[in-house]
């Protein structure tokens, strides 16, 4: 298998990416969290190896899609997490490079096998 | 399936255990149901302070309230939780503060787990021999829907049995989720109800051992629950002897062929003052005479007064008291349910073999009595009667009926049915003058005389003629000289 893939994770609430890590890492990966813009993009700045961002969008400014159009530019695949996704959200998500969207309340199943999805269409490109 | 010896235990409350004819059948799940205030808690400690009692390791498994308001509570009742283990598994007051708020998966996914999990080590690391969790419907929120909580509860209760535990859950009821679908998961469920009318305890469902039905009464006091079972007659029974219990005025004998017989129930009947409570304290002074004890239960009168009164007509109710002779309760209006007013009769015959029961009046009992309606007053009235008839108890019941005179009527209460003896007292009016008269209109264990008698109560007691044979219509009230009265009686 290699080394860990490595996923980015940002977020407001640290619960959430607190029990975002735990899922991720019993599914074998390396998780770096962020709850602050600042802090992701530090933490950018410092890791190249990157993998996959998964971004709950809920409590961030517009800034965010910044952020989603660097990582787009950079070729890192994104997962996006909102409560609401009403349609104008979507389609500054998708036109931004965000590979899926999902709303929140997830079930961690299908979190899981969207995940372990978008590593496979990683590797296969 | 065959014939396993059910061993019970103690529910920790006396009077649930007779209900229960006994107890909890052990290694059995119970549901405890309703609603807020109700006292599902108090009895939950209740359940875990017999076993700790009886030795057993017993696990209080607290959901909502924290350990620390459960043992506040528990001690302002001076229960005792010092030996009871406690999984707290309450919402911790640092969520609040921590901001441990979360939405990215649904809390069935995050907190059953974690749940389980603590339940299973605390459960396998103490071993209880009793369980009570309190409220067990907080699990709901924690399951998806509806057929996941149920296989949750099944399992759950599953694996208590075969850790051998006994176990007692409460559950929460609400309108948009109904606990109806526990019952169908449990060995048996008692319900809990708290109106206007005083606190019922019920038990709907009790798999493998039959049950007292009906709606008991119950009250929370120091200690916990106190539970009065209703009473069923045909529970309890004493062999007496039938024998006629004396007046000790031979002309009431007369009318009576004897007196009152023991084990039977007897309606004194009669408009107000006109002698009824004397009459009926006559046979406990006669009684008192014998060395046996009566206890009389006044809903209509004050002691003081009545004690004075008797002492003024030659009953000695004071020196009846002090020999224990007779006990006189004076009932308070609302302060008990007919249920508790049975099981203190029912208590007080039991403990001290009394031998006349007088109910003075049956209108007071029906006011004083924190019952919905009058149905079920003198339905409860009749198996009380019933009770002590069995026990061999000679029950004075005393009817005021409106009318002084006018129109007969035997009884107004509606439960001359009841009566094996009915004794009515008039007022009549002769020649301008008011007079008394005593009569039997029922007897059901022998034959009685069919006339009227005259009465006086004077200071040497109750006086009682011969019969009235010169008077016609005399249960009109007003009746008429048959022939020029002469000296009726010789009173």
């Amino acid at each position: 298998m290699g080394e860990a893939a490595l996923i980015l994770a940002l977020g407001k609430q640290e619960r959430n990416l607190e029990l975002l890590a735990g899922l991720l890492e019993n599914g074998g990966y390396d998780v770096e969290i962020a709850t602050s813009m600042s802090e992701f993009d530090e933490l950018l700045s410092v890791r190249d190896d990157v993998a996959l961002a998964v971004l709950d969008v809920d409590g961030f400014t517009e800034d965010i899609w910044k952020r989603c159009e660097q990582l787009n530019d950079r070729d890192i695949p994104m997962l996006v997490l909102a409560a609401q996704i009403p349609p104008a959200m979507r389609q500054k998500a998708v036109s931004r490079g965000a590979q899926t969207i999902l709303e929140k309340p997830v079930d961690k199943a299908d979190l899981q096998a969207t995940i372990r999805g978008l590593m496979e269409y990683i590797r296969m490109n | 399936m065959s014939n396993i010896q059910l061993t019970k235990i103690s529910t920790g409350t006396t009077g649930l255990d007779e209900i229960l004819r006994g107890g909890f059948i052990a290694k059995r799940s119970y549901l405890l149901r309703g609603d807020p205030g109700t006292g599902k808690t108090i009895l939950g400690m209740n359940y875990l302070t017999a076993g700790v009692e009886s030795g057993e390791t017993v696990l209080f498994v607290n959901l909502e309230e924290s350990a620390e308001d459960i043992r506040d509570n528990a001690s302002t009742l001076d229960i005792d939780l010092s030996d009871v283990h406690f999984l707290d598994l309450s919402p911790d007051s640092d969520v609040f503060v921590d901001e441990q708020s979360y939405d990215i998966f649904t809390p069935s996914e995050v907190e059953q787990e974690p749940l389980t999990q603590a339940i299973t080590e605390r459960v396998e690391s103490i071993d209880p021999d009793r369980v009570f969790i309190d409220p067990l419907t907080r699990l709901r929120h924690l399951t998806s829907d509806e057929y996941q909580f149920r296989k949750q509860v099944i399992a759950f209760m599953h694996y208590l049995k075969e850790q051998g535990a006994t176990v007692l859950f409460t559950s929460q009821h609400s309108d948009e989720s109904s606990d109806d679908d526990l019952q169908y998961m449990t060995d048996g469920t008692i319900e809990l109800e708290n109106s206007t009318h005083g606190r019922t305890i019920s038990v709907p469902k009790f798999r493998g051992s039959s049950v007292n039905e009906g709606d008991h009464a119950m009250r929370i006091k120091t200690g916990g629950l106190a539970v009065y079972p209703e009473i069923s007659p045909t529970n309890h029974s004493r062999t007496f002897e039938i024998e006629s219990v004396s007046s000790g005025v031979p002309e009431v004998d007369q009318l009576l062929h004897g007196g009152l017989e023991r084990g039977t129930i007897s309606i004194l009947s009669g408009p107000t003052g006109v002698g009824k409570t004397t009459v009926g304290t006559q046979f406990m002074k006669e009684a008192a005479g014998r060395g046996e004890r009566s206890v009389m239960y006044m809903f209509e009168e004050t002691l003081e007064t009545f004690r004075e009164r008797s002492e003024t007509i030659n009953i000695p109710v004071k020196r009846m008291q002090e020999q224990g002779a007779l006990e006189v309760e004076e009932m308070k209006p609302l302060d008990r349910s007919a249920t508790e007013f049975a099981h203190r009769v029912r208590k007080d015959v039991e403990e001290n073999d009394t031998s006349i029961v007088m109910i003075d009046g049956i209108d007071g009992y029906k006011l004083s009595l924190r019952d919905d309606n009058e149905r079920v007053l003198v339905r409860k009235l009749h198996s009380l009667c019933r009770y002590l008839k069995n026990m061999g108890v000679t029950v004075i019941l005393v009817d005021e009926i409106d009318t002084i005179t006018g129109e007969f009527q035997a009884t107004e209460a509606g439960i001359s049915y009841l009566a094996d003896n009915i004794i009515f007292l008039r007022h009549l009016e002769v020649t301008g003058e008011m007079r008394k008269a005593i009569g039997v209109l029922k007897k059901r264990t022998s034959d009685f005389e069919r006339t009227l008698r005259e009465f006086e109560i004077t200071e040497h007691g109750l006086k009682v003629g011969e019969p009235l044979t010169q008077l016609n219509s005399v249960l009109s009230g007003s009746p008429e000289v048959a022939q020029q009265p002469s000296e009726s009686y010789n009173g």
